[in-house]
């Protein structure tokens, strides 16, 4: 079982929620993407693999912060 | 000036939302959040000089801030990132969808969205469909129409289309798999969930997008549910996530 407990997994799918869900008033959403690094990896996270979560987030985890419970 | 919209709520009252200090959640670009009375409806905006937004991760956040901070005092109805209006523009679109925003608002009141993500090996899948129906290989006689059919003596026209076929078959397997997984994951979830939207992708690995409206007094028991399922299933990999505003719940109904 894997649970969110990161914040980064936590961000990423924050961004599956407020980009693609939600009320929208027709023709007046206008968005551009800043931070392609963000985008890209969450579309890693969302559309691929817990293997590929585990290598997104494994250097992270190696700094000591919190890992994915499997 | 515009207005960015977080989201909309029948039940705030503006001296309730200002004694909880909405004014100290910062929104997008900074700017202080504040309610627009439009009558039997309220709107959560903050004036932005801005005509769109960047998706930067302070900016995505600091939407979600401030629904989580409305999804505190009740369930409002989110706005999707980036959505940026006129006063007149807001009040024209609240006006004439009133009816159906009061009745989504309905749907939603007192429950949040959970969400469950399905992750499962497909080449994995695949593999063992065609063991079982003996079709890993173009060899053999082939069935089709009622015409036998021997794969290594076919032309290449025949090898072609049994080619196709099995493809095809392939395919309708996963999607097979795909609906059994969300029939079983329904199942085990009768009961606990008001609504729910499924997304099936048979062909990725994210198989099932599942979210959930479960009412806010019975998500420990959701949780323990969702964790309860994944023990038995070692095949398929559970990404849960929540409480959510309703993000998936807000398609207006005509």
């Amino acid at each position: 079982m894997l649970e969110l407990e990161t914040s980064e997994l936590s961000l990423l799918e924050t961004l599956d929620h407020v980009l693609s869900r939600g009320l929208v008033i027709a023709g007046e959403i206008t968005i551009s993407v800043a931070d392609i690094d963000l985008i890209f990896v969450g579309l890693n996270v969302l559309l691929g693999s817990v293997e590929t979560i585990h290598e997104v987030l494994g250097e992270r985890d190696e700094s000591g912060k919190p890992s994915l419970n499997d | 000036m515009r207005l960015y919209l977080y989201c909309l709520s029948d039940e705030l009252n503006a001296d309730e939302l200002n004694a909880c200090a909405i004014q100290s959640v910062a929104g997008i670009a900074e700017a202080v959040p504040r309610m627009v009375d439009l009558g039997a409806i309220k709107a959560v905006v903050s004036d932005v000089q801005i005509q769109q937004v960047i998706v930067t991760k302070d900016n995505v956040l600091a939407h979600e801030r401030v629904i989580d901070f409305v999804m505190a005092q009740t369930t409002p109805l989110p706005f999707r990132f980036g959505s940026v209006v006129t006063a007149a523009e807001l009040q024209t679109y609240v006006a004439s969808n009133e009816d159906r925003l009061l009745a989504l608002l309905d749907r939603v009141r007192g429950a949040v969205e959970m969400s469950v993500k399905i992750i499962w090996d497909r080449d994995a899948v695949r593999s063992q469909r065609a063991e079982t129906r003996s079709e890993g290989h173009l060899i053999g006689d082939h069935l089709i129409e009622g015409h036998l059919i021997n794969a290594e003596g076919a032309g290449p026209g025949a090898r072609f289309l049994l080619a196709k076929r099995q493809e095809i078959m392939g395919e309708r397997d996963l999607k097979s798999r795909a609906d059994e997984i969300a029939s079983w994951l329904d199942e085990g979830l009768r009961g606990l969930v008001r609504e729910k939207v499924i997304i099936l992708n048979p062909a990725d690995a994210l198989v099932v997008s599942a979210a959930h409206l479960v009412e806010r007094g019975r998500v420990a028991e959701y949780r323990e549910r969702v964790n309860s399922l994944g023990r038995h299933r070692n095949d398929l990999r559970f990404l849960t996530s929540g409480a959510w505003p309703p993000y998936s719940f807000t398609r207006l109904r005509s």
